[in-house]
């Protein structure tokens, strides 16, 4: 059976995107080139990173406790002012990127590798597993997927748990999808057959020769799921489907700076631009990986 | 010939059909699925076991959850979606109205995505690698990452607090509409506006675009007839998909806005366990979603007939 070639873009939009060779064709030299996707994201992505999980070495972080004067605006004292509670907004700040990003690569650690697995198995094997398993997707992708996770998180009870086997549920076709297709058009390949003939076995051709071709775009996809899933996790915090007070990822931490955006802007700035910065910097590395490993 | 299209549309609405109902039974497990039932949220906790018992039977509750399941689709397939267990109205009598404003926000929000995305993404293609170019891209690939929500809150302060145009939240007039609609399309022509560009770059490199020129077609008509139509392809597949996610996933910025669409009534019924509501809107937007992928399939053969040979009909 053939599959629209656009299939692609399905599901995840930006990968057909991606295609594009960002080749200076023309031989003319363009200004976006010299901050190169892959630099800038890994740049971004790192920067956040050590912002995230170094910070709390050298600052005593206390999210938590009630501290000093409420709505105080970023000073020498608190660096990114304090909140209503009069908690230290920084050390907020810090958890709630940390949170974010635990929870992004955690769920999306739990997406792609069943999805990726599966993928190459149906994509091999074909056969019923691979039939049965591209039904139940399609009936996945027959609701929109924030509409699943909305329904599935209110209805079990927002938490980590809750979250994460959601996102799996509608995050799986994804991966499960554009693997198999890909390693279906791998296995058609000379190499692939070469491999078979010398007697090779499956489980070597498929991690050997089919994964060590495909993985690129897996990357890429899995570079920008992340992005995609920390817009999710902080949609879902923002109506509080998310992380439960007192512990706050971004989302969460936005909403409840929103009341106060007239008279405590920081509130509201400060975690947008972190996720800003964060998405951006995933987008990215998932672009320059693409860039980088196909061309 | 004939025999054979007619088969594949057969096809293709059989294998639709079969989604939404396996669909819609999905959502019935996932609501039914858990130990806490409609009952507490009906009586609380000191009620005796015979009025529970009496409620059950009432609220048709103690049977098992398969012949649930047939009844409600057995209801469903002849027009009666039931009755809200928890507000004790008709179902469609909660939903009418919530979801034709999520639709009138979706399409306005889509079309708007549409005009902005080809607008820019065009343009982009038609300056690739000039300043303009770059410019867009930029700006496109930052603003891909601005949650809707974010961008929704920056809006509201300009326009409604410090500028006072427009509401702030409510639904119902026009003014209403504006904020939640921009908030929504933001995003949306993000995305449009890099694939329409990606795509019509590929198809600048294509050959026949040399062998259009070299039999005498101009720039503009190359443009009209071949890269633009070339790269409608694409952009409609995200186009269809993205309205139906709209429908879903307008939930937050419905939220953010109170404006009285179907996401927020869902994410109610399901805090109440109201599962008639529920279902009937999860399998509502789940028609709409395969009807517009189907037109968007339909569309596809029309402007590109090559797909039509190779592929069936999905």
């Amino acid at each position: 059976m053939k599959t629209l070639n656009h299939f692609t873009i399905f599901t995840r939009q930006w990968i057909v995107d991606l295609s594009i060779p960002r080749t200076n064709a023309g031989g003319k030299k363009r200004a976006f080139d010299l901050f190169s996707p892959l630099f800038l994201g890994v740049l971004l992505s790192s920067l956040c990173l050590i912002f995230a999980f170094a910070a709390p070495l050298f600052v005593d972080l206390n999210p938590n406790s009630i501290s000093g004067v409420r709505l105080s605006p970023p000073g020498s004292e608190y660096w990114f002012g304090t909140d209503a509670l009069g908690r230290d907004f920084f050390s907020r700040v810090v958890e709630a990127v940390r949170i974010s990003i635990w929870l992004s690569l955690l769920s999306t650690l739990a997406t792609a590798i069943p999805g990726i697995l599966a993928g190459l198995w149906s994509g091999y094997f074909q056969g019923w597993v691979d039939n049965l398993l591209s039904r139940l997707t399609e009936v996945v992708l027959a609701i929109p997927g924030l509409l699943i996770i909305i329904i599935f998180v209110a209805r079990f009870g927002p938490s980590i748990y809750t979250l994460i086997i959601s996102l799996m549920i509608t995050g799986f076709p994804t991966f499960f999808r554009i693997t198999r297709n890909e390693t279906l058009s791998m296995k058609q390949q000379q190499f692939v057959e070469a491999g078979r003939s010398i007697g090779l076995t499956d489980t070597r051709l498929i991690f050997r020769y089919i994964l060590a071709n495909i993985y690129p775009a897996l990357l890429t996809l899995l570079s920008i799921r992340m992005g995609n899933t920390l817009l999710i996790i902080s949609g879902l915090g923002f109506i509080g489907l998310g992380m439960q007070p007192p512990q706050a990822e971004l989302g969460a931490l936005l909403a409840s700076g929103r009341e106060y955006f007239y008279i405590a802007w920081w509130l509201y700035v400060i975690p947008s631009i972190f996720i800003v910065l964060l998405v951006l910097g995933f987008n990215l590395l998932g672009e320059g990986i693409q860039d980088h490993l196909r061309h | 010939m004939k025999g054979k299209t007619a088969l594949l549309i057969f096809q293709s609405l059989a294998s639709r059909l079969a989604s939404i109902l396996m669909a819609s039974l999905l959502a019935f497990m996932i609501l039914e699925s858990s130990p806490g039932s409609v009952i507490d949220s009906l009586v609380g906790d000191e009620a005796s076991q015979d009025q529970i018992a009496t409620l059950e039977r009432q609220l048709n509750l103690d049977k098992p959850l398969l012949s649930r399941y047939a009844e409600y689709m057995l209801h469903f397939i002849q027009g009666d979606f039931g009755t809200s267990l928890v507000r004790g109205r008709p179902v469609v009598e909660l939903i009418g109205e919530r979801f034709l404003n999520t639709l009138v926000l979706s399409f306005l929000s889509i079309s708007l995505a549409t005009f902005t995305g080809f607008g820019l993404g065009m343009l982009s293609a038609m300056k690739y690698q000039s300043w303009i170019d770059t410019g867009i891209l930029v700006a496109v690939t930052i603003f891909l990452a601005v949650p809707a929500f974010s961008g929704a809150i920056l809006l509201t302060q300009i326009f409604s607090i410090n500028l006072g145009w427009l509401p702030v939240v409510g639904g119902g007039s026009v003014k209403h509409l504006i904020l939640p609609t921009i908030s929504l399309t933001i995003p949306t022509a993000a995305v449009i506006s890099r694939l329409v560009r990606s795509r019509m770059i590929e198809e600048l490199r294509q050959f026949y675009v040399i062998t259009a020129r070299a039999k005498g077609l101009s720039p503009k008509e190359i443009w009209q007839n071949h890269i633009l139509r070339n790269a409608l392809v694409p952009a409609l597949t995200f186009i269809g998909i993205q309205t139906g996610h709209l429908l879903g996933g307008a939930v937050i910025i419905e939220t953010l806005f109170a404006y009285p669409g179907i996401g927020r009534l869902i994410v109610q019924a399901v805090f109440d366990q109201d599962y008639p509501v529920v279902l009937t809107s999860v399998i509502l937007i789940a028609v709409v979603f395969q009807i517009l992928n189907g037109l968007v399939d339909i569309l596809h053969r029309i402007i590109d007939p090559r797909v039509g040979e190779s592929a069936p009909v999905s």
